[in-house]
Formats: structure tokens, sequence, C-alpha cells
């Protein structure tokens, strides 16, 4: 079951096409990534989903059917450029925008107190925005996002202005949220940071759907079918033919597997007394895809 | 509604708990009693006595002068050089010189006063009236006339009393204070109150929370709820303003200064005077009609605001988008100084006809009772219709103009987010 289902979007500003027959669907419960780099089309594509423009054409479906302006009420949403008001007091922000999403006050007055603690800002409540160093305005940030308990949880470069230790709490947070089944739309430029969290992923770049699928297949599709082999000792005559470079305790070498098989090329070394530190089949990263991707559609 | 209503309360709530909202509250009835009360406070303040030598060569006075508190008169107690040194030593001092002129035939003639510093006119116009009545008694008694006989033949001045047709009365001079007060704290609020709804949306923007907004209310409510809000603290703060004059002119300034607020009442231009802002609550129909052009007024100029700030980043890039937009506001301003002189003329017809400039013009108007009524229903309907249209047209850029970032924008612009599909 889909939670959301772009089909078939256009969406033009002026000259520039911003989306161009962009189709995706997000599985219920799941983290998808929507990646891309700046300008592909990610931020127009996550308004059209918050309803805050509307496509040209194509259609935006939730829960199967057609989105509906009360469905904003079911989505939270954590832009990549974050904003509070600096002279009013966090959490009065925080309820405030737990109410704009529905809540009573009550209710959302109970739930930021649960999440202050949770993130240790209680002492900070009555505190302006000002006040705070920029990891806890990032949280407060994330609170006002998900206080509405949303099925829907978009997250622009929610990484980006965490350090580590934070960056790991907010990682935790996120796991959390899938557990209790929200599904988890991402968005970033930066494919590493979202590698290891990402059940399915769509890769955009001008405008356009170039990759999608789950983040292994992907990776499976894309695979040199090459291995690397790490050793110490001479190099032999049989391997001068490919590029030997030396590595931190003896030499590297990448191996086509259409030539051989693995176990082939292991014979083949050992029979040459070489002494072999490691081997692993050389699986590109979502980066390394994307690049290749890039420069692939610009030749 | 619901999310208009939380926006309104959010902006009414953030303005009324600053420290500005409760100083600009405090601090405008009391700036406007101040006009009225500093200028007799530092009179009364001012104890010191200026001495005057008298010369009565006419033997005006009898030696019965007439000094007071303020104003101490003795005969010259020196004479030729001395008294000459003693004059240019002192400038506090004075000679008065009367001669028998006084009685002359030609009128003004006989006084002559010697000091360095010219006298003050009030020093002046005391002692003229004084000697010209002294003089006048004595030429009375010559002729075998008594004060009290003069007195009971002479006339007072006349004034008009501005009747209507259908037989009410009223006061022209309060007309008067009313248009002028009236015209000056619509084109205030307007000004100060619709230039925050531009801050209020250009701070949402450049601080990002924009975004946030907007995917979580319409567009166009997050724009009504925050004029709404704006306009309910702009009422809010009128009110207190309304309320504290009432108290400042009804208890702390007699109790303060006593009759002398009477006396320079009178003097005061009206439109200064903190009676004319009381006297409005008098009026119910003219409150009536005050708030519904405020309400609507204050709603037009505000979208047009909401408009431009959602098409900037920065507050300070609005500089010159703004200016179409308060150009017609002063512009009505300076209207309703001409119909507050011709409430009849065709200038100040049209003018409170306009919605732009309506609503400062018509209270200058409506003081005078110068609108019939289907001039005010007319009026009425097309601030209403002008509410209705400037706020389709505002939404229209506000929802395109929230989204734009980096980038200059220009007034050609704005009009063709506001017309196109």
């Amino acid at each position: 079951m889909n939670l959301i289902e772009l089909r078939n979007i256009h969406k033009s500003f002026e000259a520039h096409k911003a989306l161009n027959g962009v189709s995706f669907s997000i599985p219920k419960g799941s983290i998808f990534g929507l990646l891309g780099p700046n300008g592909a089309g990610k931020t127009t594509s996550i308004r059209i989903i918050n309803q805050i423009i509307a496509p040209d054409e194509g259609e935006v479906l939730f829960e199967g059917r057609s989105i509906r302006r009360d469905d904003i009420q079911k989505v939270g949403y954590l832009p990549e450029e974050r904003g509070l008001y600096k002279k009013m007091n966090i959490a009065d922000q925080v309820i405030y925008l737990g109410q704009l999403k529905g809540l009573s006050k009550s209710e959302a007055t109970h739930r930021c107190k649960q999440w202050f603690e949770r993130f240790d800002l209680q002492k900070w409540w009555n505190k302006n925005v000002a006040d705070l160093s920029k990891g806890m305005q990032q949280k407060v940030q994330f609170i006002a996002t998900i206080l509405h308990e949303p099925d829907l949880v978009i997250l622009d470069e929610p990484f980006s202005g965490f350090d580590p230790v934070n960056a790991e709490i907010l990682k935790e947070e996120i796991l959390n949220l899938k557990q209790r089944g929200s599904t988890i739309l991402f968005s970033s430029h930066r494919m590493e940071s979202v590698e290891t969290l990402c059940d399915s992923l769509v890769m955009i770049h001008q405008s356009q759907v170039v990759l999608s699928g789950t983040t292994r297949e992907i990776r499976q599709a894309h695979k040199s079918s090459e291995i690397e082999l790490l050793f110490e000792g001479e190099t032999p005559d049989w391997m001068q033919r490919f590029s030997v470079a030396p590595s931190e305790d003896g030499h590297k070498v990448v191996l086509p597997m259409s030539e051989h098989s693995v176990n082939e090329w292991l014979q083949m070394a050992l029979q040459s007394q070489l002494s072999i530190h490691g081997c692993r089949e050389l699986i590109p990263s979502l980066n390394e895809i994307f690049i290749q991707i890039v420069q692939n559609s610009a030749s | 509604m619901r999310a208009i209503f939380l926006i309104l309360s959010r902006e009414l709530f953030v303005r009324v708990k600053t420290k500005q909202f409760w100083i600009l509250s405090i601090l405008g009835p009391l700036l406007m009693s101040a006009f009225i009360a500093v200028p007799i406070i530092i009179t009364k303040m001012d104890d010191s006595t200026q001495t005057i030598w008298i010369q009565d060569e006419a033997n005006l006075w009898n030696q019965k002068y007439p000094s007071n508190d303020r104003l101490l008169l003795v005969p010259a107690p020196l004479k030729g050089q001395a008294m000459i040194d003693s004059l240019a030593q002192d400038e506090n001092l004075g000679l008065l010189t009367i001669t028998s002129e006084v009685f002359g035939k030609e009128p003004g003639k006989g006084l002559k006063f010697t000091s360095q510093s010219p006298l003050s006119m009030k020093v002046q116009d005391y002692l003229k009236e004084n000697i010209s009545k002294t003089v006048e008694d004595k030429k009375l008694e010559e002729n075998g006339v008594s004060r009290a006989k003069l007195d009971s033949l002479k006339t007072p001045d006349f004034e008009f009393q501005s009747v209507k047709p259908e037989g009410s009365s009223q006061s022209s001079e309060k007309a008067f204070g009313l248009a002028s007060v009236g015209s000056m704290l619509m084109y205030f609020f307007i000004l100060i109150y619709g230039m925050q709804v531009l801050r209020g949306v250009s701070e949402e923007k450049s601080n990002r929370i924009m975004e946030v907004l907007i995917s979580s209310v319409q567009p166009f409510q997050l724009m009504m709820g925050k004029i709404l809000g704006i306009a309910a603290t702009a009422l809010l703060q009128f009110l207190i303003w309304i309320g504290l004059t009432m108290i400042v002119v009804s208890m702390v300034i007699p109790a303060f200064l006593g009759d002398a607020v009477s006396a320079s009442a009178a003097a005061t231009p009206q439109s200064m005077s903190p009676d004319a802002l009381s006297s409005m609550s008098d009026m119910p129909g003219f409150l009536l009609v005050f708030f519904f052009y405020f309400i609507f007024g204050f709603l037009t100029y505000a979208a047009l605001f909401a408009a431009i700030g959602s098409a900037v980043d920065q507050e300070q890039d609005a500089q010159q988008l703004t200016f179409p937009v308060t150009i017609p506001i002063i512009v009505a301003f300076v209207l309703a100084q001409t119909a507050v002189a011709q409430p009849h003329s065709a200038t100040a017809f049209w003018s409170s006809m306009i919605p732009l400039t309506a609503p400062v013009v018509m209270m200058a108007r409506f003081a005078y009772d110068a609108v019939a009524p289907w001039e005010l229903a007319m009026s009425m309907v097309t601030m209403v219709l002008s509410f209705v249209f400037f706020t389709y047209v505002s939404a229209r850029i506000y929802r395109i103009g929230v989204l734009m970032y980096g980038k200059k924008v220009t007034l050609k612009e704005i009009a063709r987010w506001a017309f196109k599909k």
C-alpha cells in the first residue's frame, strides 16, 4: 500500500520546467529518499505534496485516492531552511504550530511537555529562539514538525546543521517514528547521509526521475562486476595489464569478473605466492551511481 | 475559520505582550495631553518676578500701581544718570514712562518703555489693558458716565449658531476638533499598523517560518489572520487611548492645574485638545462611522501592505515598493485638511468616495455633518467593495510572493502575479 503516489507531475515556473513528468510512490511505513542535486526539483515535489503549490498536470494520490485539502493535517514538514519566530517563546511556538495542524491547545501543550522532556529542553520552555543554540533550535523545529503525529513526515536535509551527537539522536527518533507507523520522506542532495536509512528512493535530475527502487536493488543494478583485491608481495606478470596501485600495507588491484570468477582470481593470486589481505566485490555507493548518471546524461 | 482565529490570536497576543504596545498606549494620550499641559506648567513654574519702575508723569494711577504676583510696579527710586546706569546694568529691570499724552486726542500715545530687553507679550498685554481701562474710566468720569452704565450699553461680539433645516444645532468648533482629530487618528492608525502588517509578513518570510506555516494553512488564511490580528491590536490600542484620555482630561489635568486649563484650552488649537478626543465618545454616530472606516480602510490598506511584504525577502527591500501604497494615504491626509476647511467642496466629496482616501477624508466631512445619508451609504459600499477587491488581488500576490526568495521583485512583476492565471 502506498501512502503517497505522484503520477506524471508537470510543473513550470515561467520558462523554467521544474518537474517534467515525475512519478513515484512512497510505500506506507517506509523511509523514502528523494534525492537529487540542488535545483533538480526536490523542493517543488515536496511543495506539491504539501499542497503549497498545485501541479500544472498530473495527480497526487494520498492513501490511494486524490489528495484533499485536509490531508495536510496528516503531514509534518521540516523545510531545509529552518525558521521559527525570533520573538516568541519556544513552547508557545511549538504549541501554536501544533494547533495549526489541528491539535487542541491542551493536547498540544501535553505533547509539547513530553517532547521537551525527551530532548532535555524543559528549562528552555519560556525562552525565545534567540537564546537557544543552533542544535537546540533544530530540536525545537523537529518537535514542531512531528507534534501532531503525522502519517507522513517530510524532512528536507534533516541532518544539515546537526553535530554528530545530535545527528545520532535525530536518526534514532526517525527510526522510532518509522516503528510507530509513520512514513518518512527524506530529501537530500547528500546521498551518503540517507543511504543507510532509506528503504527505497527516487533520484531526480533535471526535473525528471532518473533512478528509482529500493536501495539494495539500485546498488545491485549498478554494480560494475569487478572485485578489488588487496595483497602483499611482488606483482605477478599476469597482473601487469591491470592498474595496480599501492595501498596502506601493500597493493590493490581491480579485476573484472567478466574474465574469471572471484574464486578463479583468488586461485591465481595464491599460486603467485601473494599474501592476500582482502577481497571484495565492488558495489558502487549511491553517490557514485548518481555521479555516473549525471555524467552520462551530460555526455 | 479556526486557523484564521488561531493566527489572529497569536498576532494579537504577541503584540499586546510587548513593552512597545503599552508604552505607546500610555504615551499616546499623555503626549496629546502634554501638548496642552506642558506650556501651562512651564508658565506656572516660572515664578520669577519682574520689576518695572514707573515714571507716572500723567498721574494715571494715583500711586496705586496694579502690581500682581509676577509683576512688581514701583515708582522709580532713582533719577537722571544713576537711573540710566541701573537700567543698563540689570536686564530684568525696566522703566515705564507715562506722559500726559495718554489723555491726548491721538489714541495710543504716551507710553515709553526703557529696558535692555523688550517687554514680553504677556506683560505688554496686561499693562495695555490696564492702562486703557484706567484712561477710559477717567474719560468716562469727566463726561459723567458710570462704568456700570457703559457696560450695560455695550454689545458683546456676535457668534453664528449653525442650525440644520431640521432644527438640530451643532457647534462648529467641536466639529472642527472632531474632524481634525478623527482624520489624524485614522491616518495615524492606518499607516502605523499597516506598516506592522508589512513588517510581520516580511518577518515571517525572512526568518523562514513561512514555509512551515503555509504547509499548515492556506496563504489566504495566513494573510487574513495576520491582518485581522493586527487590526484587533490597533482597535484595542485605540480604545485604551480613548479611555486614558478621558481619565486624563476629566480627572488628572483639572486636579493638577485647576482653572488654568480651561483658560488655555481656549487658546490651544482644537486639533490638539484632548477635549476633541474625549468628545468623540459623546458622539456614538461618529464613533460608529470611525470604526467602520477604520476597519474597512485598514483592511484595504493592510491587504496591500501584506502583498508587498510577501514580495520582499527583507523588510529593507520594501522601501520603494511601499511608495504606491503610502502615497494615497498621505494624499488623503492632505485632502482631509481641505475637507476640514470646506467639507462641501467637490474635492472633499470625491475624495470621500474614492476608497483609498475615503477613510481619512470622511472623518473630516462627517464631523461637520456635511455628508448626506446617500453619500455615506455609497462611500461605505465602495469601501466594502474595495476591501473585497484589494484583498482578492493581494491574496493572489501573497500566495506567489511568499514562495519567492533571492530575487528583487519589481512592481511590474507584482502586478503580473496579481492577474495571471
